[in-house]
């Protein structure tokens, strides 16, 4: 048995195997009696396969992300309202009663006075907070996710047009991450009929450094109908470009046919 | 995972610790792209924690998230319009230059492995990676592929024997 076996073993590393062997083979391995290693093929491939540690920068992201999410998921805290319970059953039930009476009235009295004011001046107050907020997120510089959700946002919030463009191209341009500049990418795809966004794309291309920014820029202005050579992404590239990533980009971009 | 999943965020370091590097490998062996696979075990981790709640008592934590791990690389490579076929296609530079000067043989049987390895299918390589990477441990990987551990055996061996076929060829062509 452990001659035949081996002979089989044999020939499967020659590559010459017979069907009839091959399921003979295969039967000794299902049974456990043999192990991959000694097939020369896997044993190479085991070999080759790469184990190396991932970077820091791997560790620190994460941490930052775990930390942000902690952050997130902390309680908010509730007011006490122990004092409450001391207080003698009768005034327990007078007090909200009280305070509810004392609410509407005011509520009554404010409703009349500011009636008109208060119509014209509530939905534009909202859509500003509603602003504020996201260009707030959009400067957070704790929070990647936070600033991918404003910038995925903001083309629906009722801020002007030019505006919208404005803070999407300085999130393209600017922004520390990645993730939110490819956000920014797809956002602005939104108004790709505009020539000052078209334009702005082309010259976005200067300010990037990462390869799969310049990859989405590449894909984006494709979408677009921007018809860009090859030989004219390069000159747009930025002068200090590491060759390694020029390198990188430029199999994908010819991908794209620009 | 289960104190993860009940609030207790600061487990999550724990399993990334755990996990990281087997990830990596999972992501960069396929992909052969450092930064990308970083960027997946990212991805990984953040959706491990999006989608806590889905994690049941009864599963098991490497399976699970294998599975995400599995699913971010395939959504990103449709976003980023790639085809499977073609990660395959990435170089393979097993061997660095230095080992390769003083071993020419390491260096041919790298070669012919890295073309004949453009021969087998996505499926077949992560199926022999996994394998690999979880010390032939059969029955991790049938989980992980939600597939019979005998099933998984077969479809090693003939992967293996896939592989043999086209390293055999390779190696007589030269």
């Amino acid at each position: 048995m452990e001659n035949l076996k081996q002979t089989l073993i044999q020939k499967f590393n020659l590559g010459t195997l017979s069907e009839a062997e091959a399921l003979q083979l295969e039967t000794f391995f299902q049974n456990g009696e043999l192990d991959l290693e000694q097939l020369e093929s896997y044993e190479i491939f085991a070999a080759e396969i790469n184990e190396d540690a991932p970077s820091s920068q791997m560790d620190e992201n994460f941490h930052k992300m775990l930390a942000e999410e902690m952050e997130a998921a902390k309680p908010k805290a509730k007011p006490t309202f122990g004092w409450f319970a001391n207080l003698p059953l009768g005034i327990k039930w007078a007090l909200p009663a009280l305070l509810l009476c004392c609410g509407f009235l005011l509520g009554k009295n404010y409703q009349m006075s500011n009636q008109r004011a208060y119509a014209i001046t509530q939905p534009a107050d909202n859509s500003e907070r509603a602003n504020e907020l996201l260009v707030k997120d959009l400067n957070d510089p704790l929070s990647t996710h936070n600033r991918i959700n404003a910038v995925n946002q903001i083309t629906e919030s009722e801020a002007q047009e030019e505006q919208i463009i404005r803070l999407l191209f300085l999130s393209l341009n600017y922004d520390k991450s990645t993730n939110v500049r490819i956000a920014a990418i797809e956002s602005l795809l939104k108004y790709a009929d505009k020539a000052l966004v078209r334009k702005g794309l082309i010259d976005a291309i200067r300010s990037q450094d990462s390869p799969m920014v310049l990859q989405f820029l590449s894909e984006a202005l494709t979408i677009i109908g921007e018809k860009i050579t090859l030989e004219q992404f390069r000159k747009l590239y930025n002068d200090d470009l590491p060759v390694e990533v020029i390198e990188q980009i430029e199999p994908n971009l010819k991908t794209f046919k620009i | 995972m289960i104190k993860v999943r009940e609030g207790q965020l600061n487990f999550a370091g724990l399993l990334f610790e755990r996990y990281k590097k087997i990830l990596f490998s999972f992501f960069y062996n396929q992909t052969r792209d450092k930064n990308l696979s970083e960027d997946l075990v990212q991805i990984t981790f953040y959706k491990m924690m999006k989608y806590k709640h889905n994690f049941r008592d009864d599963s098991h934590f490497k399976a699970w998230i294998f599975t995400i791990a599995r699913n971010a690389m395939k959504d990103e490579f449709k976003k980023r319009k790639v085809k499977m076929e073609d990660i395959g296609n990435h170089e393979h530079k097993f061997v660095e230059g230095t080992q390769a000067d003083t071993n020419i043989v390491q260096y041919e049987r790298s070669e012919f492995l890295k073309r004949a390895l453009k021969h087998l299918s996505p499926e077949k390589r992560e199926l022999l990676i996994l394998i690999k990477l979880n010390g032939k441990k059969y029955r991790e990987v049938a989980e992980i592929l939600n597939l019979k551990e005998s099933v998984v055996k077969s479809k090693v061996f003939r992967a293996i024997r896939e592989l043999q076929n086209h390293y055999c060829q390779v190696k007589e062509s030269f």
